[in-house]
């Protein structure tokens, strides 16, 4: 019985580590934390400022990469289309930067270690740049 | 074509000189109508030049000029035109509250905000209440609503619930940007997400016309439902219009249009969608009306690239011109930029 419940107790963790990624910022960014909302928001395209007023760059992976697809499923729970429109639609109202597309993780660390505004995410903490930091993330209020 | 050039040259200075404010649209379509007076071929739809700026922390300005139909400068060839589609400043009150004035695209019904930028929505045209040129008589066509308003606007959100209020010059006779009547038109528009991804919403305009020959009030309310799952994606809405003499307080017209969409994700890239739109002029004489029934694909290229193809029947029957069925096949391409 025991065992069944460790088990459990590991499929469960590691489901929830696999539907929520690690999102990353520029190490002189002031945030400390986000909840899931905040980022849901930040994601697709409806939330347009940190907290000091300056415009997020919104990093991802080019369509192909597998990784946005779970993101998209997983954590966001959108249809590509819906992201998408959503972006189109705040990109033609002004207002936000339109977002930034890499093919790999190496590409997306090596922009945002050059970008205090942005940020982006991974599923498998790859990250060995101390130019960047990991911002933990909180459960909805 | 020497046009196209042109405006995609000032289009890259004006990007070189304002990178980070400013956004654009493109958007070219190919069509092949069977028995239809519009001709085949290709079709530039428009370039939007889009420039906003946050001129404060709390206050943005935008600035939409709009390059249509394949405008041809400094000759009568042309059927295209240029101009502001929109221009506004926006004052953000608080986190809930922002305030806008200017000239805007009326917020009604699901799609007029987002009239102008198919890569925005499924169909590649806005359903039939939205656009131009709606047949009311065989005399005059004209649009059920205002597209355009000149006005002040607030806009209100709290949690799932938007609301959009405000007073504006009203419906304008041409569409180069100036006004025409300056009669007061009230409109609001609410929505509310019931559930994830599933939102209701309610418009209604309340339009003073001025012209001498017909003054007259025009007030049009609607009512929409929409659902995008991952997998499908459900529009419909209704329309109810009606028009009467201010004068005598005779109802002239009595309006209604229906338009309905499903759609389904066939994997990442691929939205396939069926669409039916149906308008009657006069609903005392409901066999005069034009109905639309189609079916198309999505293809999303990446973010801001969208390649459509809509194949659809429209059906004109109405009294004042014999019966006649359209078959149109479209092909079109957005960017945004």
């Amino acid at each position: 019985m025991k065992r069944i419940i460790i088990i459990f107790i590991i499929l469960f963790f590691s489901r929830s580590s696999l539907s929520t990624p690690y999102f990353f910022v520029h190490h002189l960014n002031p945030v400390k934390s986000l909840s899931k909302d905040q980022i849901k928001q930040i994601f697709m395209g409806e939330s347009f400022t940190w907290e000091d007023g300056k415009e997020i760059q919104v990093v991802d992976y080019k369509k192909e990469v597998e990784e946005k697809k779970t993101f998209m499923k997983d954590f966001l729970k959108v249809s590509p289309f819906y992201l998408y429109k959503k972006w189109i639609r705040a990109s033609l109202q002004g207002n936000t930067l339109p977002i930034k597309l890499f093919g790999s993780h190496q590409e997306v660390v090596d922009f945002i270690e050059t970008t205090p505004d942005a940020i982006g995410y991974m599923y498998l903490n790859e990250i060995k740049s101390d130019k960047i930091k990991i911002v933990p993330v909180k459960n909805n209020d | 074509m020497r046009n196209f050039y042109l405006i995609v040259f000032v289009t890259i200075q004006i990007s070189t000189i304002y990178a980070s404010d400013l956004t654009g649209y493109f958007q070219s379509d190919f069509n092949i109508s069977e028995n239809h007076s519009a001709p085949s071929g290709f079709r530039l739809r428009r370039i939007n030049l889009i420039y906003a700026k946050k001129v404060l922390e709390n206050a943005k300005i935008l600035t939409d000029i709009e390059f249509e139909d394949g405008l041809e400068l400094g000759t009568n060839g042309g059927i295209g035109e240029i101009k502001i589609s929109r221009g506004y400043g926006e004052l953000i009150i608080n986190k809930n509250m922002e305030v806008r004035a200017g000239k805007f695209l009326t917020p009604y019904g699901i799609y007029n905000e987002i009239h102008d930028f198919s890569a925005s929505y499924v169909p590649i045209d806005p359903p039939l209440f939205f656009r131009k040129n709606l047949f009311f008589s065989n005399t005059s066509s004209q649009r059920a609503i205002s597209k355009y308003s000149t006005g002040i606007l607030i806009n209100f959100n709290h949690k799932k619930f938007h609301l959009q209020g405000g007073v504006a010059n009203g419906e304008q006779q041409k569409e180069d940007g100036s006004d025409q009547n300056r009669s007061p038109l009230t409109l609001i528009r609410m929505t509310y997400e019931f559930w994830d991804q599933a939102w209701i919403g309610m418009s209604f305009q309340r339009d003073k016309i001025n012209t001498s020959s017909r003054p007259r009030w025009e007030n049009s309310f609607a009512f929409d439902l929409q659902f995008e799952g991952q997998q499908y994606i459900f529009q419909t809405e209704f329309f109810q219009g009606k028009k009467w003499n201010r004068t005598t307080g005779v109802q002239s017209t009595n309006y209604q249009s229906v338009s309905t969409l499903l759609g389904h994700n066939l994997n990442d890239d691929f939205i396939g969608y069926i669409r039916y739109d149906v308008f009657i002029p006069d609903i005392t004489k409901s066999e005069n009306n034009t109905q639309e029934y189609g079916m198309g694909l999505n293809y999303f290229v990446n973010y801001y690239t969208i390649i459509k193809w809509e194949s659809y029947q429209e059906s004109l029957a109405t009294s004042w011109v014999q019966k006649k069925d359209y078959l149109t096949h479209k092909l079109s391409l957005s960017i945004v930029y």
